[in-house]
């Protein structure tokens, strides 16, 4: 019927997904005890240094002109931060740039002595000033984890509960698996590529799901449909679903593409405004990651899995006819 | 239908999605108005996440500790007074210390209570709902708030200069009120004990012990702090409001936290209910009170207190840049043109059906965020490009199932409607499950996810109820044409027996 045999490459798939899963495990927790913990948290959970830089608008109109000193200090210094924000004060400005937790201490003492001299130099007000902070976060983002692992653990729920209503239970088993498979394999990946984790490494995670969600729907209503024709249901369990698979492809392959290019447009016109590359790097790299995991569990993984669940199911209700029957 | 009838329903439907999106993409000053007044669209209005308005900070320095500007600025040119003043203070990582606060608690004791401090204001901004906010231990001694802005475009730009103000007012408050430092107590100046600060609760009494919940109560343009007292509480405030109903002038109950008062209740009965209301001016007033003496009233007070006057909240850039709202806002009318564009090469005239609806889809979310206002971050950009995706693949998925009808030899008008048909129950299938799970997104997680959630929600709801729409529009603009396949940009299938 089509070329597309899944169902008899159940092993395999087995295989590559606790292959990827067990390496990802085995990263994290190297991760968890030699470096900065399971996933290489980002900014959002992890604690920072930070440069402040305040000036009086009396030695300095423009703060372009504040922010060029500092520029050359952080290059000179050989640091690099991660944001940089600017406010209005009272009487002036104020610089913040971020720097990570491991940035070397005495590098940035160097650019902030740098800075500072640099503002007030001779003829200034000397109300200018830089300072160098170490932030520890009261984290934040975990709660805001931990309400998500909730969310994300209910939603899988739901799907089971309307799948086993709505659908059958070999299916509702199917999605179920789908769903923890598809985050496990995202959540792998995120530790084996030590890609920051922050908001935009959640809200990947929790989109993930809800792709898996709307491919498992196009896959298995497919699947529903045709086992109401009398040709479909001569052929063997595995052409069934292969054929299935096949049809309902396009959609997944189509959704998870868009939201991925969508993404990187996104974060590309988002690191043009910032001027920063970093900024394009890892969201671009999560979008991929979860398109990624969307498209091989819900279009390699989910029908063979399914397909075993439905001999299973199979035999068990031709084992209940005969024992009727007898 | 008829070409004239089609006409007109078309024209009307795009006249009103044409004048729609003027009115939310363009800003400019009203006529007349001498350049003073200024409309803002929509999409200028809607409210945005700290990630592209940027955050508003503050730095909490405990009483006693200065910086080393304020320190320098306030150095007495008198020498004698120098010498004192220089006497008074440590100096210690980059901050001045004055001595006495070293000696009572000591600088491992000063970190230590700041820290404790840090975790209490932690859960009291936590309770605000913001989309991102942090409460970061800064250098050991003092305390960062950050909190994201809630600007809008407008605001942000300082076109919008009385959203603006709004705005930071609302930041000041926020921040003003939940920082409070020092316990609860109920004062009255009459019935009070005047040796003791004119409270009216029991010497040594254990105010914990009183309240259940202080929550926020909004209902019919009202909002109210809503205290939901315990059974001693109860017993508590019928004693204390019988005193003071008998005052002679001063007949309100004062909610203080530390030597601030929050609230005032004023007693005209004995109060012997188990929960009474007082009314605030506004829904974030009454918000910031109630997490606030929900919090002060369970125990969670702050122990050292904090130069909250000469508290200065800085507004800072966005950190993805001056511009990032403008370049997400160009990055989603791209992705919105790239759908219509592709719908026009794969569906020929059809393409025009889904235009519509992808138009439609855009208003709604744009509108739906100006009325909920919601808080849009990137993150919920990329929900609303799930939105997008699940809306333009329904409509796809249909396109494609009515392809396969009429490839069977049937009439347009049957392909369309078994294609409805067969699509029925997936289709419905998949956006009640969406809409269940954005639900409980919105309900379960907290601050950005749960806004991602609403925007999913409102998209998957605008997703269902435009995928019926797309039927009649179809209807509309296929009418007139003549050949009904071309128009769709389908194959007809011609049967051998035709």
């Amino acid at each position: 019927m089509n070329k597309f045999k899944l169902s008899s490459k159940f092993h395999i798939l087995i295989i590559v997904s606790a292959l990827v899963i067990a390496i990802g495990l085995a990263v994290g927790l190297t991760g968890q005890f030699v470096l900065n913990g399971y996933f290489n948290y980002g900014a959002e959970y992890a604690d920072y240094k930070s440069v402040v830089v305040n000036y009086a608008y009396i030695d300095y109109g423009n703060e372009d002109e504040v922010r060029e000193i500092c520029d050359k200090a952080f290059d000179e210094a050989g640091v690099s931060y991660y944001t940089a924000t600017y406010g209005a004060t009272n009487g002036g400005g104020e610089f913040t740039f971020k720097f990570s937790e491991g940035t070397s201490t005495e590098k940035l003492t160097a650019a902030q002595k740098s800075i500072h001299t640099a503002l007030t130099g001779e003829n200034t007000s000397k109300l200018s000033a830089a300072f160098l902070h170490e932030v520890t976060t009261e984290a934040e983002g975990f709660k805001a984890l931990t309400f998500c692992a909730i969310a994300v653990a209910s939603v899988m729920a739901l799907h089971f509960l309307y799948f086993a209503v709505r659908y059958r239970l070999a299916m509702a088993f199917a999605a179920i698996l789908a769903d923890v498979h598809n985050l496990a394999i995202y959540v792998s990946l995120l530790a084996l590529t030590r890609i920051p984790v922050g908001s935009a490494a959640v809200t990947f995670g929790a989109l993930t799901v809800l792709m898996t969600v709307i491919g498992t729907c196009f896959f298995f209503d497919k699947v529903r449909k045709n086992l109401k024709k009398e040709e479909f249901n001569k052929l063997g369990v595995n052409e069934q679903i292969d054929s299935c698979a096949v049809a309902s492809a396009t959609n997944v392959v189509i959704a998870s593409v868009f939201v991925a290019v969508s993404a990187a447009v996104i974060f590309a016109l988002l690191a043009i405004s910032a001027l920063s590359l970093t900024v394009i790097l890892s969201p671009v790299v999560l979008a991929v990651i979860s398109a990624v995991s969307t498209v091989y569990g819900t279009l390699f993984f989910t029908p063979a899995v399914y397909s075993r669940f439905k001999r299973i199911g199979d035999n068990f209700k031709a084992n209940g006819k005969a024992a009727k029957k007898s | 239908m008829g070409k004239i009838k089609s006409a007109i329903i078309t024209t009307i439907l795009v006249a009103a999605i044409v004048v729609l999106t003027l009115f939310a993409v363009i800003s400019c000053t009203v006529p007349g108005s001498n350049g003073v007044k200024r409309y803002n669209s929509f999409i200028s209005s809607i409210h945005l996440g700290g990630d592209l308005t940027g955050e508003a900070y503050t730095v909490l320095y405990p009483k006693g500790v200065i910086t080393a500007s304020d320190y320098t600025f306030g150095i007495p040119d008198d020498e004698d007074k120098r010498e004192e003043y220089e006497n008074k203070y440590e100096e210690h990582g980059g901050l001045y210390f004055e001595k006495d606060v070293i000696e009572e608690y000591g600088l491992d004791g000063l970190k230590a209570k700041l820290e404790a401090d840090a975790k209490i204001l932690s859960e009291r901004f936590d309770e605000k709902g913001y989309s991102a906010y942090s409460v970061s231990v800064q250098d050991g001694y003092t305390i960062r708030i950050s909190v994201p802005t809630n600007f809008t475009y407008a605001a942000y730009k300082q076109y919008d200069t009385s959203s603006r103000s709004t705005e930071t007012a609302a930041i000041s408050q926020t921040i003003t009120a939940l920082t409070y430092s020092g316990e609860l107590s109920l004062r009255n100046s009459e019935k009070g004990n005047a040796a003791y600060d004119n409270i009216l609760t029991p010497f040594q009494a254990d105010i914990t012990s009183y309240f259940r919940t202080i929550k926020k109560y909004s209902a019919g343009g009202n909002h109210a702090v809503k205290v939901n007292l315990t059974d001693s509480g109860r017993e508590l405030f019928k004693n204390i409001s019988n005193k003071v109903v008998d005052a002679s002038e001063d007949k309100a109950i004062g909610f203080y936290v530390g030597d601030s008062q929050l609230l005032s209740l004023s007693v005209s009965s004995v109060i012997s209910d188990k929960s009474f209301f007082i009314t605030v001016n506004s829904a974030e007033t009454a918000q910031d009170y109630a997490i606030i003496l929900n919090s002060v009233a369970h125990g969670q007070t702050l122990s050292l207190g904090y130069d909250t006057d000469n508290m200065q909240i800085i507004y800072a850039t966005a950190a993805l840049g001056d511009y990032a709202a403008l370049y997400l806002g160009g990055a989603l009318l791209a992705i919105l043109l790239a759908v219509i564009v592709y719908s026009f090469i794969r569906y020929k005239k059809l393409g025009f059906v889904n235009a519509i609806i992808m138009l439609m889809f855009a208003l709604t979310i744009v509108v739906a965020l100006l009325i909920i206002e919601i808080q849009l971050t990137v993150a919920g950009a990329l929900t609303i490009v799930l939105g997008l995706a699940l809306t333009c693949g329904s409509n796809f998925a249909l396109f494609e199932r009515v392809r396969k009808e009429t490839k069977k030899g049937k009439t347009m008008q049957s392909a369309i409607k078994s294609g409805y048909k067969r699509m029925l129950t997936g289709i419905l299938d998949l956006h009640i499950l969406l809409v269940a799970a954005s639900l409980i997104v919105a309900l379960v997680c907290v601050g950005e996810l749960a806004a991602c959630g609403l925007i999913f929600f409102i998209s998957s709801v605008a997703s269902y109820v435009l995928y019926w729409f797309t039927r009649f529009m179809w209807y509309v603009l296929s009418s007139p044409a003549r050949d009904k396949f071309k128009f769709c940009g389908f194959a007809r299938e011609v049967l051998a027996d035709e």
